[in-house]
């Protein structure tokens, strides 16, 4: 990871990834378009910011878990686009369980109620 | 094959990242516009909305550049299989050249590989001694010259003991002196070669024993000098299957019972040019208080200076030391010196530059075979051009085109390697069997890992250039063919890329005329040598020694030799029988001459070559009597002795008088022999002028167990063996019959012939791997020059030009290339001829006959060569010629 540049946690980068491979996974799409595909399908819950996201898709091509190209949007603007390649769609599938997994035991911890945490 | 993925620069990465970003905020902005927002407001929202843009921006760079950066690395590797694949597949494409190439690059890498591996063990390889630099050989110089052959460079006794106590430059002077005796028990009777080496020699040349030990002060001195014995490796593990509990038994060898001490370890052998199987201790002391002794020269002296004494200051120390000698005693000193040498300068003596001869004619053919590829690769690349110019417009770096060219290269390189190093052990293993008289005895090599990384690094380094050479060449010329529209195909694609073929075969040719003057100068010298009359017939010849066993009384010696000599005589085929020492190498010169009359300090007297011999001996080896007689059965035991000197010897000591009457003796404690005969002169090695030689009767000089049988046969020797040993062994059963052989044989094994025709033979074999892989080269060039003209060729027929026109143009370029070659070459060869004139005989180095040959030889073939293609050209139909495209 880069050396000079600050760069976001780890566990907010982890969500980013999953969130836009698990985007993608739909079908390709480019960076505007998947942050409104999240808005939405959260109901605005998780309005991922702009910088974060694009962070995320250029360091995700890094690791050659999706690819681009430049092709034209729906409303005919140039734009790059990005696709899942198979090892991104491989990590999809891995992450997923794990963060399921992850967010289980959150939400368990979560819903103790005073004196269980003794049982 | 995956996508191809652009690579791309920094600044273009950087461009699409923010357009890319603009994209995404102008996206945004453009929604918030069509939801009321005024256009400004609208967009800086966007822009707050999305963050840190100039973060963004950055990381997404860095990100991408990382990426980029493993892309390239694995498109590079990528390419560099790819490279090697095409290079793999271009090359077998075209079998037949790719054979030839392959073939010739690996000969070159095999030769030079194979003789390196005796550089390497000559030269460079550790000797088996401690502090090699301190370690110095001492030979005699008589009148300024070490005398050649086995005998020279040895001295007395006495001038051992006396230089040990004369000088102060050396820790320790030891003296070997070798001698053969039989090895008996734990099998048949065998035939060693016994070093004896002073006590303190172990000491000198820094080297232990394996096992057991070396010998102590004491055993130096008789009788406990007899008792002891340390056996070579060799020996060891041939005749006592390496069995280390040999050390305390006794071994029977020269009718003495010895008691092994030690066994040295692998690779140790004696300081000196002799063989040796196990290492007596010598009794130096009581041989030097024989005054005698002074005379006979058996010891071969090597010492160890002492830590900070100079090899100059030591040689002047023992300067020193034989000038003292010399005044107290001119008879035995007068005119010797001592050489102060180091001891690798004295094992490898005249191989040396025999070894960088061969050396530098491997090489040679190395380097022809690098023209050759060059060559081969050049000429794929010329024919490839219009591809390559496309993929240069196209956008492949030069660097690009390069490594292709590279690729094959190391393809090349990687499979002439592997077939090389065939060709080496090819090559070590012959050179095993015509390198034996040229090297010590005991000098091995072979595929050792030093000399296989020379091969790999040359065979690497040879090919990469021979690749990179056309590689620069050709892409340099792709801007020219760039430019070349399509009708100006028809031309040569280049004037500097076909002076460079032309070049790259006219130096190949220059090295063959190299190598070809080389190897005739040699074999020239070779016909001189078998051609020269020796003084004795060497043709339908038998020699060989018997040895005995037990020891002979006079008597039964001489009743052993008339009856052997009778069972011989008796073999059908067999035309006179004879003994004596066949004139050889030199083991025989005595230096202790004297004659009746003369003052023994009157005027130093020649070295002899001196031989008892039979009654037929003469006529059996045709040497011819001029005045008086040779021995008759009178001249027997109790009689007095007589001697038989030769013509040379004869004008020498009485240029004037008769020597029949005089009276001699080879050694001062051998009675007088009166000469009773005069005969012809004898050469020895061969390429050494006659020596004065003394015969005396075998009868009355009883040299135990020693002496050579020489049979005359009416046809082919060899027949005659099989009945040889029968009659050997019907005379004595327990006889060792040793070097049975024709006297051709024994002629062509002394070293004067056996280490020239080696060079020869290896110069020979060099010279014509060289002309062939030239005349493949003149084949290339006129070839491809043909294929390039077809069209041109075609015109000049339709315009009436006759084909005997054509042919002569088309022959053109290679009696350029010849011309080349000769101009460069020649000189060359003459220079280098005269380099090497010391390893010729009664050649010149200028010898007419032999430049040309050569010449003849190169012509005809560099006409051979293009003729071929030449004559295809001139049966090119015009009309097709000119209108196919």
């Amino acid at each position: 990871m880069s050396g000079n540049v600050a760069t976001p946690s780890e566990r907010l980068q982890g969500t980013v990834d999953v969130l836009i491979l698990k985007t993608l996974a739909w079908k390709p799409m480019h960076g505007y378009a998947i942050a409104q595909f999240l808005a939405d399908r959260s109901r605005g819950d998780l309005a991922v910011e702009g910088a974060a996201l694009y962070q995320g898709l250029h360091r995700l091509q890094r690791k050659g878990l999706i690819k681009s190209k430049w092709g034209s949007s729906d409303t005919k603007r140039r734009v790059r686009i990005y696709n899942l390649t198979e090892q991104g769609r491989a990590q999809l599938v891995a992450e997923s369980d794990g963060w399921k997994r992850y967010a289980a035991a959150v939400t368990r911890v979560l819903a103790l109620r005073a004196g269980d945490a003794n049982a | 094959m995956p996508d191809p993925i652009p690579t791309k620069s920094r600044a273009k990465i950087a461009a699409e990242n923010r357009a890319e970003l603009d994209g995404w905020i102008d996206e945004r902005a453009e929604e918030l516009v069509a939801a009321g927002m005024p256009p400004d407001e609208a967009r800086r929202r966007a822009i707050e909305e999305f963050g840190d843009v100039n973060f963004a921006e950055l990381y997404a760079e860095r990100q991408d550049v990382a990426a980029d950066r493993r892309v390239r690395v694995s498109l590079w590797a990528e390419e560099l299989a790819s490279d090697a694949r095409i290079a793999i597949r271009t090359l077998a494409r075209t079998p037949s050249v790719t054979a030839v190439v392959l073939l010739t690059f690996a000969l070159g890498i095999g030769a030079t590989t194979a003789v390196f591996s005796v550089v390497h063990a000559m030269l460079l390889r550790q000797l088996p001694f401690g502090e090699e630099a301190r370690l110095v050989y001492l030979p005699a110089v008589d009148n300024g010259v070490i005398r050649p052959g086995l005998g020279g460079g040895r001295h007395s006794a006495t001038a051992l003991v006396a230089l040990r106590q004369r000088t102060t430059s050396f820790v320790g002077i030891a003296g070997l002196e070798t001698a053969n005796g039989i090895l008996k028990g734990n099998g048949d009777p065998e035939q060693l070669w016994e070093a004896g080496l002073t006590p303190d020699g172990f000491e000198v040349l820094q080297a232990r024993a394996a096992i057991g030990r070396t010998f102590r002060a004491s055993e130096g001195f008789a009788p406990a000098s007899d008792a002891v014995v340390i056996l070579l490796d060799g020996l060891w593990r041939r005749r006592f299957g390496a069995d280390s509990n040999i050390i305390g038994r006794t071994i029977d060898f020269g009718n003495e019972q010895r008691e092994v001490i030690g066994v040295m370890p692998p690779g140790f052998r004696v300081p000196t040019y002799e063989q040796a199987d196990l290492i007596t201790p010598l009794d130096i002391d009581r041989l030097a208080r024989n005054p005698a002794n002074a005379q006979v020269r058996f010891q071969r002296l090597f010492g160890r200076v002492k830590p900070g004494v100079s090899l100059a200051a030591a040689q002047a120390d023992v300067d020193r030391a034989m000038r003292s000698l010399q005044t107290e005693l001119p008879r035995s000193f007068s005119g010797i010196e001592t050489r102060v040498m180091p001891i690798r300068t004295a094992l490898v003596g005249q191989a040396r530059s025999r070894l960088l001869v061969l050396m530098g004619a491997a090489v040679f053919v190395l380097l022809i075979a690098c023209a050759n590829v060059a060559g081969v690769l050049l000429a794929r690349a010329l024919a490839r051009r219009h591809e390559l110019a496309v993929r240069v417009a196209l956008g492949a770096g030069r660097r690009r085109l390069i490594r292709q060219f590279l690729a094959e290269g190391a393809v090349l390189a990687i499979f002439g390697t592997g077939v090389g190093m065939l060709v080496a052990q090819f090559g070590i293993v012959a050179l095993r069997k015509i390198t034996t008289t040229a090297l010590p005895e005991g000098t091995t090599f072979a595929l050792e890992p030093r000399v296989v990384s020379f091969a790999v690094a040359a065979a690497v380094v040879s090919a990469l250039a021979s690749a990179l050479f056309p590689a620069l060449a050709a892409t340099r010329a792709l801007g020219g063919w760039i430019a070349l529209r399509r009708d100006e195909r028809r031309a040569s694609p280049s004037r500097a890329t076909k002076r460079l073929r032309l070049a790259l075969v006219a130096s190949q040719l220059a090295v063959s005329v190299v190598l070809l003057v080389g190897a005739g100068l040699f074999l020239r010298t070779l016909h001189r040598l078998a051609a020269l009359d020796l003084g004795y017939a060497t043709e339908h010849a038998l020699t060989f020694r018997p040895r005995f066993i037990r020891p002979k009384s006079n008597a039964e010696q001489d009743a052993y030799y008339a009856s052997l000599y009778a069972e011989l005589r008796a073999i059908p085929g067999v035309v006179s029988v004879g003994g004596g020492n066949v004139p050889t190498s030199g083991t025989s010169t005595v230096t202790g001459l004297g004659i009746e009359g003369r003052p023994v300090d009157d005027t130093r007297l020649p070295d002899v070559r001196y031989t008892p011999a039979s009654d037929d001996y003469f006529a059996t080896l045709r040497i011819p009597v001029l005045r008086g007689r040779t021995f008759t059965p009178e001249d027997r035991d109790g009689a007095p002795w007589v001697a038989v000197v030769s013509a040379g010897l004869a004008k020498q000591l009485w240029p004037d008088a008769d020597p029949i009457g005089a009276r001699i003796r080879v050694e001062a404690n051998k009675p007088w022999a009166t000469i009773v005969g005069v005969v012809g002169d004898v050469r020895m090695g061969g390429a050494d002028a006659p020596q004065p030689s003394v015969y005396t009767s075998q009868r009355q000089d009883h040299w135990p167990g020693a002496g050579w049988v020489v049979l005359r046969a009416e046809g082919e020797p060899e027949a005659l063996a099989a009945s040889v040993r029968e009659a050997v062994r019907r005379v004595d059963p327990t006889l060792v019959l040793v070097g049975l052989r024709t006297l051709n044989e024994f002629r062509r094994s002394t070293p004067a012939i056996a280490d020239r025709r080696m060079q020869m033979q290896l110069m020979l074999a060099f010279a014509l791997v060289a002309l062939v892989v030239s005349a493949i080269g003149v084949y290339g060039v006129s070839a491809y020059a043909m294929e390039a003209r077809r069209h041109e060729f075609g015109i000049r027929m339709a315009l009436g030009a006759s084909r005997r026109g054509v042919l002569w143009l088309a022959l053109r370029d290679g009696a350029n290339v010849a011309g080349i070659g000769a101009v460069v070459g020649l000189p060359l060869a003459l220079l280098l001829a005269w380099r090497v004139r010391d390893l010729l005989f009664s050649t010149s180095p200028y010898d007419p006959l032999t430049l040309g040959v050569v010449l003849g030889a190169m012509v005809v073939v560099v006409f051979a060569a293009s003729l071929a293609p030449a004559r295809r050209a001139t049966l090119v139909d015009p009309a097709k010629a000119m209108r196919a495209d």
